[in-house]
């Protein structure tokens, strides 16, 4: 503890309270206001509706909350994948070997995600590998977005791995293949599952790249919220932005419910 | 313990070309990216051992032991030498394909597994039939008195469980060869102890296993192995059985390490090469406490009474007339047959045990062949007190001390006291000396060359 009196405690907590309910609680009531609103003219919102709502439920916007979802559970395992694969692989690499997998798997989270939109569009646009057009290349994009982020987590557990472990795996017999599926990742399940969650969170949120190479029959929630508030529509957006917070904490929720069940063995 | 195959000190195969259980010929390691004049962790390693052997690895830190460990399990790649298991060469075969049993410093248990599945992963990796696997951790649980506990998870086992269960889970493969990285070294000292009892019983019950274990605490070698290597620098420096290790030792280093020896630089004297009569034996000292303590004590050897002075035990030792370098003369054998006193130029160094050291009293007539010096230290250890003494006049001429371990009873100085220490007879040890030892480690000296088995 920094401060020892009591009133100093406390003067600290409730400025940060009000820190964050400026920085978070703010813009998300706001946006639970609004979704609700059939007006907004004074400081409060009027005339409460369910309208917004329903049309954020309507069968055009459902299409597009699957397709945030498909997007974003490919693209996170998919960036869990690769990225749980580079950290043990520049694990067991060391020396300068481990350190050019480190550099490459963090670029992304240093690259704009306009850029990496921007790069794949044009790189994808013609033969001989022609994406442009295709929800793969809006995979790709959220895949290469999340990549550090997902290597980042996994390769800080997998550096506190005991190497004895393995070593004793493999005194015992076990081939490389079984050390990895019986201990190795047995062991990174846990930093593996908040990778999962992490990256399944940004790419639900993800913008900047998607709406650079989303073909019209591959909308993500985001970019529909993106279109709603362009055009206007501030309570449309909003109540698709309710939906979508909702969907995402469903999920996060369920990936913590299976870490929580690995912690335990 | 005491196996057939431990007795020849050398490791020289014994039984018509039946091969060793481990065998390593000038292995040596060198840790990639290490510079080519930096000293490799192992350094030209020859050793056999024979299977229902057991030989300890002792040395210090550093010393190379564990990397040898290392070399055999496979955990290292040899850049130099190579490795044979029952005669075959498994030089650069990973672990799996070594087929040994290997328990690591701090038991390496898998936390995910419980304990009944730790104990079966070798099994499995093995692919045995599950009712085989089921019956064979069973037996293993058994053996180490660990049935109760099949359900827990490592981290709710105390440290001498976990042991315990480490070495179940190695032995459970049925290995040819078990080996163990400071087995002890994570305990407590009463659990120490304990465990040091249960390897001992394990021992027995293993006739045909051959054990390889890396300790630095000579107790343990002491009680558990038929032959000890001492390591130094990533070189065996001695290998030999525990009491020729103990009262015969070819180094200095050996001398230091294995039971704590004072080491007194000095030169033989040219005349009188073999010894009549000395200091040692001075008949105050000898009559009272020498000789009732000679051999009773931890050495546990035959008895050497002052009529025997100067020849020691083995009988065939020559026995010289040392002139120390701090003063006085002692009388001291040759452990090593094969020691030529002239290849030294005389100068040589003297082992001596600090429980072979005694308090001559201050008037005594032998006072004029004692060692004299100056109480730095008093430590009170139970059992007896221990002495630092600087030795020389002053106790600062000399820049040399002794450690004196005085028997139980004896009047005990106080520090800053100046008084006169006399030798055991037979328990001065001569041994090449080594400039390496205490002072600078520059180059590799005479106990280092050529101490490959």
């Amino acid at each position: 503890m920094l401060l020892h009196s009591r009133s100093a405690r406390a003067a600290v907590k409730v400025a940060l309270v009000v820190v964050l309910a400026l920085l978070l609680g703010v813009p998300l009531l706001a946006v639970a206001l609004a979704a609700f609103a059939g007006s907004w003219n004074g400081v409060w919102p009027s005339d409460p509706t369910l309208a917004h709502l329903a049309d954020a439920l309507s069968a055009d916007n459902l299409a597009s909350i699957s397709v945030s979802l498909q997007t974003a559970l490919v693209s996170s395992i998919g960036a869990v994948a690769v990225g749980a694969w580079a950290a043990l692989a520049a694990r067991s690499a060391r020396g300068r070997a481990a350190r050019v997998i480190d550099a490459v798997f963090h670029l992304p989270a240093a690259v704009p995600s306009v850029v990496v939109g921007l790069g794949l569009l044009t790189a994808f646009s013609r033969p001989p590998l022609t994406l442009n057009g295709t929800a793969a290349i809006v995979v790709i994009a959220q895949t290469t977005l999340v990549l550090a982020f997902a290597y980042n987590t996994v390769a800080g557990a997998a550096e506190g791995l005991d190497p004895v472990l393995e070593q004793a795996a493999g005194s015992l017999g076990a081939s490389p293949v079984r050390v990895l599926f019986t201990v190795r990742l047995p062991l990174l399940l846990p930093s593996i599952g908040a990778a999962l969650g992490l990256a399944f969170a940004l790419c639900m949120g993800e913008l900047g790249a998607t709406i650079m190479v989303y073909p019209a029959s591959w909308r993500t929630l985001p970019v529909s919220i993106f279109a709603l508030a362009d055009r206007g529509s501030l309570f449309l957006a909003a109540a698709d932005t309710l939906v979508l917070i909702a969907v995402t904490v469903a999920v996060l929720g369920l990936i913590a419910r299976l870490r929580g069940r690995t912690m335990v063995r | 313990m005491s196996h057939a195959a431990a007795r020849r000190a050398d490791g020289a195969e014994l039984d018509g070309g039946r091969p060793a259980a481990v065998e390593l010929r000038r292995v040596s390691v060198r840790y990639p990216g290490a510079p080519a004049g930096v000293q490799p962790a192992l350094a030209d390693l020859s050793l056999r051992i024979e299977a229902g052997e057991t030989v300890a690895l002792l040395g210090p830190s550093g010393s190379g032991k564990s990397t040898a460990l290392k070399a055999i399990a496979g955990f290292e790649q040899p850049s130099e030498g190579t490795v044979l298991l029952a005669g075959r060469d498994v030089t650069g075969r990973p672990p799996a394909e070594r087929g040994l049993g290997v328990v690591v410093q701090q038991y390496a248990l898998f936390p995910h597994l419980r304990v009944a599945d730790n104990v079966a992963y070798g099994l499995r990796a093995r692919r045995l039939p599950r009712a085989q696997v089921r019956a064979r951790v069973a037996e293993m649980l058994e053996m180490v008195g660990m049935e109760s506990h099949a359900r827990k998870l490592p981290r709710e086992l105390s440290g001498g469980q976990q042991q315990r269960i480490a070495i179940a889970r190695a032995l459970a493969i049925r290995p040819d060869v078990l080996l163990l990285d400071e087995p002890l070294s994570a305990l407590d000292a009463r659990m120490r102890q304990d465990m040091l009892e249960e390897l001992v019983r394990l021992r027995g019950e293993l006739p045909d296993v051959a054990m390889v274990f890396v300790t630095h605490d000579q107790s343990e070698a002491l009680a558990l192995a038929d032959r000890i290597g001492v390591m130094r620098d990533g070189r065996l420096v001695d290998l030999g059985t525990a009491d020729e290790l103990y009262h015969h030792p070819r180094h200095a280093f050996t001398a230091s390490f294995l039971g704590g020896s004072n080491l007194l630089d000095g030169v033989i004297e040219p005349l009188g090469s073999v010894f009549e009569s000395g200091f040692e034996g001075a008949a105050p000292v000898s009559s009272q406490a020498v000789s009732s303590q000679t051999g009773s004590s931890q050495t546990g050897s035959s008895q050497t009474g002052p009529a025997q002075t100067g020849l020691g035990r083995g009988g065939a030792s020559p026995t010289f007339r040392v002139r120390l370098d701090a003063g006085g003369s002692v009388g001291a054998r040759v452990a090593d047959p094969g020691f030529e006193a002239s290849s030294t130029g005389g100068a040589i160094t003297v082992a001596v045990r600090p429980h072979a050291l005694r308090l001559l009293p201050p008037n005594g007539a032998d006072r004029a062949v004692g060692l004299r010096g100056i109480v730095q230290s008093v430590q009170w250890r139970g059992a007896g007190h221990r002495l630092r003494v600087a030795l020389g006049r002053s106790g600062r001429d000399a820049g040399c001390s002794v450690v004196v371990d005085l028997e139980p009873f004896a009047a005990v100085p106080e520090v800053g006291d100046s008084i006169t220490i006399g030798i055991v007879p037979g328990e001065a040890v001569i041994v090449p000396r080594d400039t390496t030892i205490g002072g600078l480690r520059a180059v590799a000296g005479p106990a280092s060359a050529g101490a490959t088995a």
